[in-house]
């Protein structure tokens, strides 16, 4: 039961990496939005939130984030955005493209809201037959 | 429990009563010569302005409810009719059957009734509401005949021949020989009882258009069995309806000659009844539709010259559309 973190200590003291280093190495490089939905009271109430950003390495040159076909702010590879303050009132999807207009990542950010529709129930028969 | 629940309970009870009281109170006026009952329409109108109380339940059973704020629209066609018992009288066609609702978070329409919900739990409810009296129906010319031709032939001439003494007894007036009835406007109140599938009702309504300044009570019973896709209910019921109610619309004086005059005096009375309805969802938006309902006519109406059949029937077969 004591084998595995032994082994672990030993691997990082020689350093290499152990599979939970590159697991956390892996995430970090990965395309990831947080948060991924904002909640609103009800349909149609806009939301205003500062969305935090991954980006992959990328390579030399420019990018820019979308939001639907708006753009928002453009990048150079080596000083990426990693937030974005972002207001929509309804799904709206956050992209990442290149100086080619080519969409390398994206992102759909979904409303929520904390009322759903109620339901209530009829004091009359449907159809009116009674 | 909190003293907030014991004071909301306390509330609902207290404005029921106040509820039943003035209902009762116009149910017993018409009793009373109708001058002295001219204050019934007052108390009614008021009575929709009693205290409002807020206590709503979420819903669970999709084929009893609607969501609120929104119109649910629904229209079927099929087959089917209304008998109706008035000589003359013709059957009342059922090819297209409209259902129309909306509930907001107390008012409500539903079908013809335009009401405030005052209570609404998982064991009651309570409502008031304003509605046409269905029995100025039987009262209506279907047939274009009646509408577009004008024959000059009087029914009247021939059934009361030799009739001069003004007995009613077994003749027949035809509504063609009678004024026109109006559209009564009834404004009601009615508390349900719920226990899983069965629901009790009883509601009191009452003339507020001053047409005929009469009331009707009913009682009714409904148990109801579903399967995933399927309805079935059936729903037996009694109806008791005024004298000043009967009377206006099957009450008579006419004169057919200058030497006769046939009068009859409507009277009240009770009216058993029963309805069946089952339904079947076909696909998300169609579902088919086939019910009946019998219901029993007292005396005080059949026995009215205007009245050739002791109960009313109807049947309808056929398939609706939610939109």
């Amino acid at each position: 039961m004591i084998k595995k973190p032994i082994i672990l200590l030993l691997l990082s003291s020689l350093g290499v990496a152990s599979p939970l280093a590159a697991t956390k190495q892996s995430v970090l490089h990965q395309w990831l939005v947080q948060p991924k939905a904002c909640i609103v009271q009800k349909l149609g109430d806009s939301c205003a939130i500062a969305v935090d950003i991954t980006v992959p390495r990328l390579r030399k040159g420019n990018y820019c984030f979308f939001q639907d076909d708006t753009l928002l702010i453009c990048f150079s590879y080596d000083a990426p955005v990693e937030q974005l303050n972002i207001e929509f009132n309804k799904d709206t999807l956050l992209s990442l493209r290149n100086q080619e207009d080519l969409t390398l990542y994206s992102q759909k950010l979904e409303i929520k809201t904390r009322e759903t529709k109620r339901k209530v129930r009829r004091v009359r028969d449907p159809w009116s037959l009674f | 429990m909190s003293k907030a629940v014991v004071f909301a309970n306390l509330r609902l009870v207290f404005n029921f009563i106040v509820m039943l009281i003035l209902n009762l109170h116009t149910v017993f006026f018409s009793f009373l010569p109708r001058k002295i009952s001219s204050t019934r329409s007052l108390v009614c109108a008021a009575l929709l302005f009693v205290v409002s109380i807020s206590a709503s339940l979420a819903c669970t059973d999709d084929e009893q409810c609607i969501e609120e704020n929104q119109w649910s629209i629904g229209v079927a066609l099929g087959l089917g009719a209304s008998t109706n018992p008035v000589v003359d009288g013709d059957a009342i066609p059922q090819v297209i059957l409209l259902d129309i609702a909306w509930y907001g978070e107390q008012a409500y329409f539903d079908n013809g009734e335009l009401g405030i919900r005052w209570l609404d739990t998982s064991d009651f409810g309570l409502e008031s509401y304003v509605t046409l009296d269905r029995e100025r129906a039987y009262f209506s010319f279907w047939d274009p005949a009646n509408i577009l031709v004008n024959t000059g032939f009087s029914p009247l001439d021939g059934e009361l021949s030799g009739e001069l003494d003004g007995e009613t007894q077994g003749l027949n007036v035809s509504i063609d020989e009678i004024e026109s009835k109006k559209w009564a406007v009834l404004a009601g109140t009615r508390l349900n009882y719920y226990q899983g599938s069965q629901k009790w009702s009883l509601g009191i309504e009452t003339d507020v258009s001053g047409v005929h300044g009469g009331q009707r009570v009913s009682i009714a019973y409904q148990k109801a069995w579903s399967g995933d896709d399927w309805r079935f209910q059936i729903r037996p019921n009694i109806i008791w309806k005024s004298d000043d109610l009967v009377d206006y619309y099957y009450g008579l004086d006419v004169r057919p000659t200058t030497l006769s005059r046939i009068v009859y005096k409507g009277k009240g009375g009770f009216q058993p009844g029963v309805s069946l309805l089952y339904t079947k969802e076909l696909t998300n938006d169609w579902q088919f539709i086939s019910s009946a309902s019998y219901q029993h006519l007292h005396s005080g109406m059949t026995d009215s010259p205007l009245v050739r059949h002791k109960q009313v029937m109807s049947i309808f077969v056929g398939a609706g559309y939610r939109f």
